[in-house]
C-alpha cells in the first residue's frame, strides 16, 4: 500500500514533465495550425481560446490533467459542475475532463480522440508484445536452465556466445536483417504489417471479427506469418539478457545446501532442478523480468517501426513527425504509466513471491 | 650493496623457490602488488577482456586515422561516364568499393561506414564522460545526504526513466537547435546519467556505513573531502563498469534515433544515418547498404560488452586472481 502512494508523486512528475516538453516543443500546441496561410490570426485565437491555450500555463496543465474543471469560475475550478471535487471520477458527481478522466485530448491531424487512437492501437501493440513475452519467458527459462544445469559443456559455451551476440545487436537492425533474408531474399515471409491487405480486413474492425468467425485458420495463419519476424526480433534482444541472468541465479541455487540435501536424499536429478534449484533461482528472476516489461512497449517503437506494424509505437513515431501532439502525450502518459505499474507490480509479485520480504 | 635488482612478479611459494634454487645469491624482499596492479593482472588474464579491448581499441583507431585517409565529401559526385544510378553490389575491380556502393548518389559504402564509425564513437564516448560526471555528482549527493534531496532528486530520475528516450531526445533537440553531432552528443550527455545516479546512489548508501566513514567523521574531515576522499574513489570500479557498458548503449540509441529521422542531419553519415538511407533500398536487394555498417555497430558493441565483462571482474578485489 505505501508502494502504491509511492507512485503517485512519481506520476505527478511524469505528467508535469511531459506537459513541460510540449510547452518546450517546436512550434508548440498550435504548430500545425500557425504554418497554414488560409487559417487567419483570428482564427488562430478562436482555436486557442477554445482549447484555453490563452490561460496561464499552471491552469492549463490543471485544466489537462482534470483537477480543474474549465467551466469554473474563480476558486470553482476545482469543482465540478455538480458541485464536488473535479478530479473524482464521474460518477461520484467529479469532471468529464482531463487525463485523469481519460480525456487525452483530440488528435490535431485526423481530429479523432486521442482515446480512440490509442483504444485502436493498443491492442495491435499487445498482440505483439504478448506473443513476444511468452516466447521471451519460454526460450529464456529453457536456455538459462540447460546452460547451468550443463555448465561449461558445449551448449553451454554455444548458449553464451549466441547470448553475446545477440545482446549486441541494435533492434531496429536485426529486423532489417531478417527483412533482407526471409521477406526481401527468400521471399518467405511478409516483410511487414499486421494483416495482408489483399483479402483481410483491418485488425480489430468488426469486419475482421466476423472474417475471424468465418475463417478462423486463415485470419490466425495471416496473423502468425505477420508476427514471425517482428516476435522474433523483439525476442532475440530480450532472450539474451535474461537467459544469463537465470543461469547465474540457477548457478547460484544449485551451489545451496538445501540442493545437496535433496541429492542426498536420492531425489532423482530432475526432481532437484525443478523442484527445488528452480524454485529459489526464479525469485531474483520474477523481480527482473517485472523491470523489464516495459521494454516489450519501448523496444516495440523500432520494431514497429522497421516492420510498419500498425501499433502504438510506430503510431507515436508518426504523431512527432506530424507535430501531433494531443497524441504523442497520450501515448507518453499510457506508457509512463505502464512503467510505472510493472515495477509495481514487480515489487508487488516478489513479495508474494518470497515470505522472507515484507513491506510492512 | 644497495643495488636493487629488477622487479620480479612470482606466483606461489613454490615459484618462488625455484627462482631462488636457479639464483641462490639473489637477496629477497618481498612486496605486494597494489590494488591497480592486480587489477590489470587480472584483466590481463581475462581472455574475453583482451579480445574485446581488442575490438573496441581498433575500431577507435580506425575511426581516428580512417577518416583522414578517406574522407567523406557529401558534395563529391561521381563524374557523369560512371554514375549507374543503382547501388553496385562489393567489388575490388574495376572500382574500389569493397562494402558496395549505395543507391542514386553512389557513394562509397566503405567511406561512409569508416567516418560513420568515428563519429558514432566520438559522440558516444563524450556523452558518456559527461554524463557519468553528472551521475557521480548526482548520486554520490543523493547517497551521501538522503533526506528530502534524496527523495527529489530519484523522484526526477524515476519520472525521467519512464518516458520513452525518444520522446525526451525530440524536445531537446529542438529546444537546443537541434542537428549537428555536438548537439546530439549534449542530449545524450543531459538524459544518459539517470542510471549512473541511481547506481552512485546505492553504492554509497552501504559505503556510508562502513567504520572507516564514521572514523573520518569522528576525525573531523568535511563532508566535501568525505564523498571525494573517501566514498567515490572506493564506488570506482562500478562506476567505470557502467560507463564502458554505456558507451554500447549509446551508439544503439544514437543509431536509433537517426535511423527513424529525428537525430543528426541525414547528410552527416553516423552509423544509424546510412542504415536510415539504407531502408529503402532494401527492398530492391541492395543488402550490402544496410549490412556493413550494421556490423560496424555489432562488432563496436561486442568489443564493449566484452570488455565490460573483463572489467568488471578485474575490478573486483574479492575476485581470485
Amino acid at each position: 500500500m505505501r508502494r502504491l502512494l509511492g507512485a503517485i508523486p512519481t506520476l505527478f512528475f511524469i505528467s508535469i514533465l511531459i506537459y513541460g516538453f510540449v510547452l518546450l516543443s517546436p512550434g508548440g500546441p498550435t504548430a500545425r495550425f500557425s504554418m497554414n496561410p488560409k487559417i487567419t490570426p483570428q482564427a488562430l485565437a478562436a482555436f486557442e481560446h477554445r482549447w484555453g491555450l490563452d490561460q496561464p500555463v499552471p491552469v492549463q496543465y490543471c485544466r489537462w490533467l482534470g483537477v480543474c474543471n474549465p467551466d469554473g469560475q474563480g476558486l470553482g475550478v476545482f469543482l465540478s459542475s455538480s458541485g464536488m471535487p473535479n478530479f473524482l471520477p464521474g460518477i461520484v458527481g467529479g469532471g468529464s475532463n482531463g487525463v485523469l478522466h481519460l480525456d487525452l485530448g483530440v488528435s490535431s491531424s485526423s481530429g479523432v480522440p486521442v482515446s480512440d487512437v490509442i483504444a485502436e492501437r493498443f491492442p495491435r501493440t499487445l498482440v505483439l508484445a504478448g506473443v513476444s513475452l511468452v516466447v521471451w519467458l519460454t526460450l529464456a527459462l529453457i536456455f538459462g536452465v540447460v546452460s547451468a544445469v550443463k555448465r561449461y559443456s558445449k551448449i553451454d559455451s554455444a548458449i553464451t556466445v549466441f547470448n553475446y551476440v545477440a545482446y549486441s545487436f541494435p533492434t531496429f537492425w536485426l529486423g532489417l536483417l531478417l527483412i533482407v533474408i526471409f521477406a526481401a531474399t527468400l521471399g518467405w515471409l511478409p516483410a511487414g504489417g499486421m494483416w495482408d491487405v489483399r483479402n483481410t480486413p483491418i485488425f480489430g474492425s468488426g469486419a475482421y471479427w466476423s472474417y475471424l468467425g468465418q475463417h478462423p485458420v486463415s485470419a490466425l495463419g495471416d496473423l502468425g506469418r505477420h508476427l514471425i519476424l517482428p516476435v522474433a526480433t523483439l525476442v532475440a534482444v530480450s532472450v539474451a539478457g535474461d537467459s544469463r541472468f537465470v543461469r547465474a541465479s540457477m548457478i547460484d541455487a544449485m551451489r545451496q545446501d538445501f540442493v545437496r540435501t535433496a541429492r542426498a536424499k536420492g531425489v532423482p536429478e530432475r526432481g532437484v532442478v525443478f523442484r527445488h534449484a528452480l524454485r529459489n533461482a526464479l525469485l531474483p528472476v520474477v523481480t527482473n523480468i517485472g523491470l523489464e516489461l516495459p521494454f516489450l512497449f519501448t523496444g516495440a517503437i523500432a520494431t514497429e517501426t522497421v516492420f510498419s506494424w500498425p501499433g502504438m509505437g510506430a503510431q507515436f513515431i508518426t504523431s512527432i513527425g506530424q507535430y501531433d501532439y494531443p497524441v504523442v502525450m497520450g501515448i507518453s502518459v499510457i506508457t509512463a504509466v505502464l512503467v510505472v505499474g510493472a515495477n509495481l507490480l514487480a515489487d508487488i509479485v516478489y513479495a508474494i513471491v518470497d515470505p522472507r520480504i515484507s513491506y510492512g | 650493496m644497495d643495488e636493487i635488482g629488477k622487479a620480479r612478479v612470482v606466483e606461489t611459494p613454490a615459484d618462488l623457490e625455484d627462482l631462488l634454487a636457479a639464483h641462490p645469491d639473489y637477496d629477497v624482499q618481498l612486496e605486494s602488488l597494489n590494488q591497480r596492479q592486480l587489477a590489470w593482472r587480472r584483466f590481463k588474464r581475462h581472455r574475453m577482456a583482451l579480445l574485446g579491448s581488442t575490438m573496441f581499441l581498433s575500431m577507435v583507431v580506425i575511426g581516428i586515422v580512417g577518416p583522414q585517409i578517406l574522407p567523406f565529401d557529401k558534395n563529391a559526385y561521381l563524374p557523369t561516364n560512371q554514375v549507374v544510378n543503382v547501388g553496385r553490389p562489393p567489388m575490388v575491380i574495376p572500382y574500389f568499393h569493397p562494402f558496395g556502393e549505395t543507391t542514386q548518389l553512389q557513394y562509397d559504402v566503405f567511406t561512409l561506414v569508416i567516418n560513420g564509425i568515428g563519429l558514432s564513437l566520438l559522440i558516444s564516448v563524450g556523452a558518456t564522460v559527461v554524463a557519468t560526471l553528472i551521475g557521480t555528482i548526482v548520486g554520490g549527493l543523493s547517497g551521501y545526504f538522503g533526506g528530502w534531496l534524496d527523495t527529489i532528486l530519484m523522484r526526477i530520475v524515476d519520472a525521467l526513466l519512464a518516458l520513452p528516450l525518444i520522446y525526451l531526445i525530440l524536445v531537446f533537440s529542438e529546444f537546443l537547435g537541434g542537428g549537428n553531432w555536438f548537439t546530439v552528443m549534449l542530449i545524450f550527455a543531459l538524459l544518459g546519467w539517470l542510471q549512473t545516479a541511481r547506481l552512485v546512489r546505492s553504492v554509497i548508501l552501504s559505503l556510508r556505513e562502513e567504520d572507516y566513514v564514521d572514523a573520518a567523521r569522528v576525525a573531523g574531515v568535511s563532508q566535501m573531502r568525505i564523498i571525494f576522499r573517501h566514498l567515490l574513489p572506493n564506488a570506482l570500479s562500478p562506476i567505470i563498469v557502467a560507463a564502458t557498458l554505456s558507451i554500447a548503449a549509446l551508439i544503439t540509441a544514437e543509431a536509433f534515433v537517426s535511423f527513424v529521422g529525428y537525430g543528426i542531419d541525414p547528410s552527416t553519415p553516423t552509423l544509424g544515418n546510412i542504415l536510415s538511407g539504407a531502408q529503402e533500398a532494401i527492398g530492391a536487394g541492395n543488402w550490402w547498404w544496410a549490412v556493413f555498417p550494421g556490423v560496424a555497430i555489432v562488432f563496436i558493441v561486442l568489443g564493449i560488452n566484452f570488455m565490460g565483462d573483463g572489467l568488471q571482474d578485474a575490478l573486483d578485489p574479492r575476485a581470485k586472481i
